[in-house]
């Protein structure tokens, strides 16, 4: 991910009552935080929904950001939030979505595969499917890293959890990554 | 190499640059190590080829809206004064419980001969706060008297964290 141009300045005029500099933060986050939000979700428009709540947290936010951690870093931790809020609220009990999860993953796997030779798109095709089976917390950690290119320090810093717990569920959520799409490339492969 | 030998080096480069080419030798001889290199590269990608999703006009609007619904200054002292009441209500919280506990302690918990090496120093404050302490006690059993108290400490906290906040946003040098 590209930093934002002259981000400190940008805070600094925001702070200091320039609100139209928002627009610009926004603009330059916004697809960031709504392909995790879409990802995390697996719907578009609750993504947009919480993709405008974390937004206007932030807007809301912005005037007292001390700047411990970095704004993206502090961005995609309001989007986090606002999204295991909302799996909570909607979707009582953790467990049983990752478990619905595994047995999404059985249906894909099962499902018929693509026929014609490997290309990039193909493979592109199957890791949006082996990522959408994938339990929540890892999708996000791979997500993150891979989609967005925060590093281990700022995934941590943005989920408030240790690097070693990152690392391990950024193992996790590639083993498991590697072992779907394996599944649903060699059929592409033959 | 083998296999694990090039899952390893997969898995270890967490944070550094993609694999370097000598060492995907091993996936030109391995067709499954091949395919773990493409996956691997695909999402090394994935910026480039994924979709860059934007929010709708009508929630641009409404975000955009807001921020210009609400002048900046009461926007700002809004955020701190909050932030100042709850690090009021915190400082209010652990100096009662201070106090209530801090005597007991300070004669039960602590060691005589930490409390006799550290009696000298904290003596004269111990003092102040009990001369301070003995000027409010006949008000503790007046009706309002505790909650006079309170909201007495509460303010006091309360303009000392909004000070502290105001200040450190100010623009440096």
């Amino acid at each position: 991910m590209e930093a934002l141009p002259g981000e400190r300045e940008l805070i600094r005029k925001f702070q200091s009552g320039d609100a139209s500099v928002f627009v610009a933060i926004m603009n330059h986050y916004e697809p960031y935080i709504l392909g995790l939000l879409t990802r995390l979700t697996g719907d578009r428009t609750r993504a947009e929904d919480l993709c405008q709540e974390t937004f206007l947290k932030a807007l809301k936010g912005l005037s007292s950001f001390r700047r411990d951690s970095s704004l993206k870093t502090w961005l995609f931790r309001i989007a986090h939030n606002a999204a295991t809020d909302q799996i909570r609220s909607q979707e009582p009990g953790s467990d049983s979505i990752e478990e619905r999860e595994e047995g999404g993953l059985q249906a894909r796997s099962s499902a018929p595969s693509p026929q014609a030779r490997v290309e990039e798109a193909q493979m592109q095709k199957a890791v949006e499917e082996a990522m959408a089976s994938l339990p929540q917390s890892q999708r996000e950690i791979l997500h993150l890293f891979y989609w967005d290119e925060l590093s281990v320090g700022e995934i941590a810093g943005a989920l408030r959890m240790p690097e070693g717990s990152v690392k391990t569920l950024l193992f996790r959520g590639r083993n498991a990554l590697r072992g779907r799409v394996l599944n649903l490339v060699p059929e592409v492969v033959s | 190499m083998n296999c694990n030998d090039f899952i390893q080096i997969l898995d270890a480069d967490l944070d550094g640059d993609p694999p370097p080419a000598e060492w995907s030798g091993h996936a030109a001889t391995c067709p499954r190590c091949a395919l773990v290199l493409r996956l691997e590269r695909t999402l090394r990608s994935a910026p480039r080829w994924a979709e860059s999703p934007r929010l709708s006009a009508r929630s641009r609007a409404a975000i955009v809206s807001v921020a210009g619904a609400t002048p900046m200054f009461w926007r700002h002292v809004a955020a701190m004064a909050e932030e100042a009441a709850v690090s009021a209500l915190v400082g209010a919280g652990m100096v009662a419980m201070a106090i209530y506990a801090g005597p007991s302690l300070w004669t039960g918990a602590v060691p005589e001969p930490v409390r006799l090496a550290v009696s000298p120093y904290v003596q004269p404050l111990f003092s102040e706060i009990g001369t301070v302490g003995a000027a409010f006690e006949p008000l503790l059993h007046q009706g309002w008297g505790v909650a006079l108290i309170s909201l007495t400490g509460f303010v006091v906290l309360f303009a000392a964290a909004l000070s502290t906040r105001a200040l450190s946003l100010r623009p440096a040098g």
